[in-house]
């Protein structure tokens, strides 16, 4: 039975099942991991069903879980007693048979296919392959009903129609750019006022390649095409421009209406015209010239009259000191304020180095630290690079390792199962081998009992024909001989006690193996535990009750 | 991931800059209905404030690589990883994964209808004449097919789907050629699913 436990705890391992690792036969399952196994069992064969994996703590629910497990289990065509109780108050032999049942039932693991290995190409071949089978499979539908000719298959769409495909066409899109510091204010007011949105700049199906692809634009600089930047300019010197064109249209208009009055003064006009123009070119060059010289010498008349005032404040000053200097006493009055005024520069200087000198040092101090700080925020950056460097690194690294470990873990999968495999089958041939062994052993004690059953009756042959033989030899004597009728009746009192004797031995025999038959019955139901299932059944009961009580008085 | 780094540099920008957060949400989910050719949901006029230009930059940045993450069929997690790389604040790349799971397929779709592809046969319209009597001596073996294709295919100036015929005529030998020719390529797909 070891084997039959290893391989069914094995299976439920599988299936995660918590099972502890100290557990190893079925004697040590509670009702608890009979029922999370019998579950999950069930859950892996019909993935439908759903099923709650650990026993509630309240009874009546564990009974109603219990009963949908064992009629789960008889639908899927089990023979034996199956109900709650196997459940709830199971025995070793029947829980051992309802999961081997559950296990033998248990799905065969699909291999799943491994895309993920598979490099770009085949993957690609793949999903040409999914994508022509699913569009041989599908039944037709007519285009008209596609939404954009796609076709819903799940997960995969498939383009059936493609009335709806637009050329790849990409529109010159114009997108602003603030980060860039470089740009012009005029510029940005064109962004802010005029571009319109991207949407709105090109054709609805152009908008995605022209977001996407920027053929459209020129690298360099060439000038049959304006960039915005220089339509912009334009904008702007519009107004210039109009200003400077007012000048020159006026004459042209005289012109005209000259043109129509006298058609053939067309020549002298014409000359007139030129004459008029040189005329007017050469008196705008005097005027503009005449005009630079007025400007000119309008700034040497303000310098002048600068220099002038400048002059005649100095001449004022210069008066007025000469006036004090005519005095003595202010003379020497104001030698003394020089020399107050020196002494106090002398000490004001003393004073200012004074005050400088700690100043300056503090100042030098403060630049090292500044300088120190500097450099330990570079370190720190550096540091904060490298660190970064060192997440990506460790990231990319922690990836790999994931995968391989998963790799591991399916090799591992793998591997395990064929030990088991191989293992399974040695322990089946040891098995066969036992039993083979057993039935020889089986075939001699056959032999035997048969050997003496032959002996037995062959003694029983002898013993009658004796008997036969002497009964007539002293029935004969018998009618002469006092003696010899003695004889005979005592020969027949022993045959007849002989033979009770062995009657009595045969019913000694048969009562023995009777008894064996009641011992082994007894030790059957010894084995069924029954008086302390009804001990737990008691329990349960009278959970019940008390559930049924709290339950009516909550009613109340 | 191929990603241009002017605009890795302009996504950047992006992440760092000063939109208001609801703002934002509306200017992704503008994006994501118009790369999908449904009508704007919000009036982006509305949402201009005092910078149109940055919003029009924001809106344009946006709209690319989302049509660039569509392109190159990321999925949530590169896209969460490249838009925290671009500064971006954790809310922000959840919204805007959150909006692309929900108009992946749509976009897909979107970009993939774009490009040139030869017309594609929806419909047959055929006939079958006989030369009864004719003015020349040129023996005719058999029927003649006459035959319509009707082929869909994109019209630029209609801007949609138009259908277009393309006529021929065969005879029976040419056409047994032209059934054998189809049913050979039939068999070439069912060969290609079957290994």
């Amino acid at each position: 039975m070891e084997e039959v436990d290893n391989i069914i705890i094995d299976a439920l391992r599988n299936l995660s099942c918590n099972i502890d690792e100290e557990v190893k036969s079925l004697k040590q399952f509670t009702t608890e991991m009979v029922f999370s196994s019998m579950s999950h069992c069930l859950e892996a064969i019909s993935p439908d069903i759903n099923l709650p994996s650990s026993l509630p703590p309240s009874m009546s629910l564990r009974l109603k879980h219990a009963t949908t497990v064992a009629e789960h289990i008889k639908s899927l065509g089990y023979r034996g007693d199956m109900g709650y109780q196997t459940i709830l108050y199971c025995n070793e032999i029947e829980v051992r048979r309802v999961l081997m049942f559950l296990v033998e039932r248990l799905p065969r693991e699909t291999h799943k296919t491994v895309t993920d290995e598979l490099g770009y190409v085949p993957r690609l071949m793949k999903k040409i392959e999914e994508k022509i089978r699913l569009s041989l499979e599908k039944p037709w539908v007519p285009c008209d009903f596609l939404k954009y000719g796609v076709r819903d298959c799940g997960n995969i769409d498939l383009k059936q129609d493609f009335g709806h495909s637009s050329s790849l066409l990409s529109q010159n899109i114009q997108i602003p750019n603030l980060q860039q510091g470089t740009s012009s204010e005029a510029l940005k007011q064109y962004w802010i006022h005029h571009l319109p949105d991207v949407s709105r700049q090109c054709d609805r199906q152009n908008l995605i390649p022209s977001l996407l692809y920027n053929d459209n634009k020129f690298v360099g600089k060439i000038d049959f095409i304006k960039s915005p930047e220089k339509k912009e300019i334009c904008i702007n010197t519009v107004d210039a421009v109009e200003g400077a064109q007012n000048v020159f249209v006026e004459p042209i208009v005289i012109n005209n209406i000259n043109q129509t009055t006298a058609e053939i003064d067309l020549n002298e006009l014409y000359n007139d015209l030129e004459d008029h123009k040189l005329k007017y070119e050469e008196l705008q060059k005097t005027y503009s010239d005449l005009e630079k010289q007025s400007s000119k010498l309008k700034e040497i008349r303000n310098k002048k009259e600068q220099t002038l005032k400048e002059s005649v404040t100095k001449i004022k000053t210069r008066s007025k000191t000469l006036a004090v200097l005519q005095n003595n006493d202010n003379l020497i009055k104001l030698k003394s304020l020089v020399d107050n005024g020196n002494k106090r520069l002398i000490e004001l200087g003393n004073h200012w180095n004074d005050i400088r000198t700690p100043l300056l040092k503090e100042y030098e101090q403060l630049q090292q630290q500044m300088e120190i700080e500097k450099a330990k925020i570079h370190t720190e950056e550096q540091k904060l690079q490298n660190i970064k460097n060192k997440k990506t690194n460790l990231l990319k690294e922690l990836s790999d390792k994931e995968k391989l470990e998963q790799q591991l873990v399916q090799e591992c999968e793998s591997l395990n199962k064929n030990t088991n495999r191989s293992a399974y089958t040695r322990r089946i041939l040891e098995i066969i081998g036992n039993i083979k062994k057993q039935n020889e052993d089986i075939q001699k004690i056959l032999n035997d009992t048969k050997i003496v059953q032959k002996d037995i009756n062959n003694l029983n042959g002898q013993l009658d024909r004796s008997f036969a033989l002497s009964d007539e030899l002293i029935f004969r004597d018998a009618k002469r001989d006092e003696m010899a009728r003695k004889a005979y009746k005592l020969l027949a009192t022993l045959h007849n006690d002989c033979g009770e004797v062995v009657q009595a031995v045969t019913n000694l025999g048969l009562v023995e193996r009777e008894c064996r038959n009641l011992q082994e019955q007894i030790d059957a139901e010894l084995l069924r535990e029954i008086g302390s299932k009804l001990e737990r059944l008691n329990v349960d009961i009278a959970a019940i009750k008390k559930e049924n009580a709290e339950l009516a008085n909550k009613e109340h | 991931m191929n990603i241009k780094e002017e605009l890795r540099n302009r996504v950047k920008f992006i992440g760092n800059c000063t939109v208001n957060d609801d703002i934002f949400k509306k200017l992704v989910e503008n994006g994501f209905s118009t790369l999908t050719r449904k009508p704007e949901t919000h009036s982006l006029s509305t949402l201009y404030n005092s910078k149109p230009d940055l919003i029009k930059e924001v809106y344009a940045i946006i709209m690319t690589i989302t049509a660039e993450f569509a392109r190159h069929d990321l999925s949530k997690e590169e896209i969460t990883q490249f838009l925290v790389d671009s500064n971006f604040s954790t809310n922000r790349s959840a919204l805007f994964v959150e909006l692309y799971e929900k108009n992946k397929r749509d976009l897909q779709i979107a970009l993939g209808n774009i490009g040139s592809h030869p017309p594609h046969i929806v419909d047959v319209e055929w006939k079958i004449d006989y030369i009864v009597k004719a003015s020349n001596l040129d023996r005719s073996d058999g029927p003649i097919f006459r035959i319509a294709l009707s082929t869909s295919k994109f019209d630029e100036s209609v801007k949609g789907k138009s259908v277009e015929r393309v006529y021929f005529t065969c005879n029976s030998r040419e056409l047994q050629d032209l059934v054998y020719k189809l049913k050979d390529a039939v068999r070439h797909c069912q060969r290609l699913t079957s290994e």
